[in-house]
């Protein structure tokens, strides 16, 4: 397993363009916004005020970090890695190469886990270079840059942090289920990458439309509600939840919210469902 | 009796099970025993390539089994460790360099051995170009890679699809000698499928043929080809030729234009004595006369033409099987 892994974590960090545009550009960007903001602070005496008497906190950033991930347009990003990685195999024809000898439930473990470290490795990097890269720029413009580092202060960073960390990876798993799925069906990482970026578009954007525009024809609100069954509302309310202890608010005003065993029941089912689904096809195929 | 390194039994593939269903392997049976150079031969689309994906678990057989020795890797994938494979060229991910796609494969295939490696790129002659990224490299470039590949894991079974595609002539040449060399130096079994059938010949032991799914014939090389020998004559006139030896022999004048003196005549290699003291006897000048064997690409258009095929074991060469 350790050398399938080996073999997995190859493939994925030698696509330099791949995981340059779609990775990579997570800490690409951070240092990007680092470097904008030390301009802006060097230009603007008021911004540099503002910056100086209300100083981002580090555990704000660290943990705001894995939000970014969970962003639908970030998501984006991580599924055209996600689907290339899968969908690769196929176009390169390469499966027939390292699959005889492996159980394939084996292989396509290997390939979700190696997927999974190397964007939870990467999002590692990006806190650290934000977290770092403020405390440098507080440094330089003599602001503070709290909370006080303390054993409690770490320990409810680190608290606050895994979870959040946890649910980002659960809602990142479902739609790399999606794009492992769409690319062993269609085989091509074009149009592993199209599908999934569209099934992920309708899931974040589009479904609510469709969905309140059924209930209006049909005026049966209920319809409406059935957005309460997606990944991004579920990730999105455990968040809420987590963090503020509070539903995240409806998306139509006045309709019904779910409790945090309910989205994350939802949430698990999806992951199971996903990835289960992609597992299955994969077995069950021939490789061609 | 050692346990075969191949054997299937009833192997079937159908495609497509609801619509227009296409039965592309047809409940073929056949053996490789271990040490031989065995060709499995056949036209495009006669299933020879979907045969050798349900045997490294690529493909799923729809009826019956291909056991790899004596285990069915559908149960037992770890038995494809002992095999190495190229199937239908060389494939690679381009973006990496030749070395890092043998560790690729190397890791998946139960570890790397960087020594070995290194052997074998000096082997098919790639040193140099391991560095190279493999999308820049020429088809019989990745075709060396693709052999360096599949021997990483030093297997017993190599099975070797189309080996020599993209191959220039000297490369064809080292490849049949390399083909030998596994069998006879090293020992290693080898599955060979060539569209050069010469190839084939001089470097199998034992030969299936197949068409449209099911295996036509099968059996050793020389049985199949020793059949009722021709002799090839040429001499100073064909109608004198003719007359001294038709009583005996049947005389088959060449169809070839511009040869009207030269004809084959149905007879073994000992009656060559006979024949030309017969003709010097009757004043035909004698320009040569030599055996005329059957090759192997004759044979295979014989059994996979559009001709009836040979279903009547009778009508089969000596040795040859005939398959249901």
């Amino acid at each position: 397993m350790l050398d399938l892994f080996r073999a997995e974590w190859k493939k994925a960090t030698g696509n330099r363009l791949l995981v340059g545009c779609t990775v990579w550009i997570f800490p690409i960007l951070g240092c990007g916004a680092l470097s904008l903001f030390t301009i802006i602070l060097l230009a603007s005496s008021g911004s540099r005020q503002d910056f100086i008497n209300e100083p981002p906190r580090w555990d704000d950033i660290g943990v705001g970090v894995w939000g970014i991930a969970n962003f639908p347009i970030s998501r984006l990003f991580l599924i055209s890695f996600a689907a290339t990685l899968f969908a690769g195999e196929y176009q390169y024809q390469t499966l027939k190469s390292v699959l005889p000898g492996n159980r394939r439930l084996e292989l396509i473990v290997t390939k979700f886990m190696a997927m999974t470290a190397f964007i939870v490795i990467t999002f590692v990097a990006t806190i650290f270079i934000l977290v770092i890269g403020f405390g440098l720029i507080c440094l330089l413009f003599g602001a503070d840059y709290p909370p006080a580092v303390t054993g409690s202060t770490v320990a409810e960073f680190l608290k606050d942090l895994l979870l959040n960390a946890s649910i980002t990876f659960a809602s990142t798993l479902i739609f790399a289920g999606i794009a492992a799925l769409v690319s062993i069906l269609t085989r091509s990482i074009l149009f592993g990458v199209m599908a999934s970026v569209f099934l992920t578009l309708i899931e974040s954007f589009g479904l609510i439309l469709v969905l309140a525009l059924i209930a209006a024809i049909t005026h049966l609100d209920v319809i409406t509600d059935l957005y309460l069954l997606t990944p991004t509302y579920n990730s999105g309310n455990i968040l809420q939840w987590v963090n503020d202890n509070s539903a995240a608010p409806p998306i139509l005003e006045g309709r019904a919210t779910l409790s945090l065993s309910e989205s994350v029941i939802i949430l698990g089912f999806w992951i199971i469902s996903m990835v289960g689904l992609s597992i299955l096809a994969f077995q069950r195929q021939d490789i061609q | 009796m050692a346990t075969p390194v191949i054997e299937t039994e009833g192997l079937t593939k159908v495609f497509g099970r609801l619509r227009n269903p296409k039965l592309a392997v047809d409940h073929i049976h056949f053996r490789v025993e271990p040490g031989q150079v065995y060709g499995f031969l056949g036209p495009n689309g006669a299933g020879k390539s979907t045969t050798i994906r349900m045997i490294l678990n690529l493909m799923y057989a729809s009826e019956g089994k291909a056991l790899v020795f004596g285990e069915d890797p559908r149960k037992k994938p770890e038995v494809l460790y002992r095999v190495g494979s190229l199937v239908e060229g060389a494939t690679f991910y381009p973006y990496l360099r030749g070395w890092d796609n043998l560790k690729v494969v190397g890791n998946s295939r139960g570890g790397f051995d960087e020594a070995r490696a290194k052997q074998l790129l000096q082997f098919v002659g790639l040193v140099g170009s391991e560095r190279v990224r493999v999308k820049a490299y020429s088809t019989g470039m990745k075709q060396r890679l693709g052999i360096a590949a599949a021997l990483l894991n030093n297997p017993d079974l190599v099975i070797l699809d189309e080996p020599t595609n993209g191959m220039d002539p000297s490369g064809i040449r080292e490849m049949r000698q390399f083909i030998r060399d596994l069998a006879y130096k090293y020992g290693k079994t080898v599955f060979l499928t060539s569209h050069l059938l010469s190839e084939v010949q001089q470097t199998s032991d034992r030969v299936a043929i197949v068409n449209k799914g099911k295996i036509v014939v099968e059996g050793r090389i020389d049985e199949l080809l020793n059949q009722e020998e021709e002799l090839e004559v040429e001499v100073g006139s064909l109608e004198k030729a003719k007359t001294a030896l038709q009583e005996r022999w049947l005389v088959i004048p060449s169809t070839v234009p511009n040869e009207p003196n030269r004809f084959r005549i149905k007879a073994t290699r000992n009656d060559t004595p006979s024949i030309v003291r017969r003709l010097v006897d009757q004043n035909v000048d004698v320009f040569g006369i030599a055996p005329v064997r059957q090759s192997l690409e004759d044979y295979f258009l014989e059994v996979t033409g559009d001709a009836p095929l040979p279903l009547d074991p009778s009508s089969l060469p000596v040795g040859a099987k005939p398959h249901a």
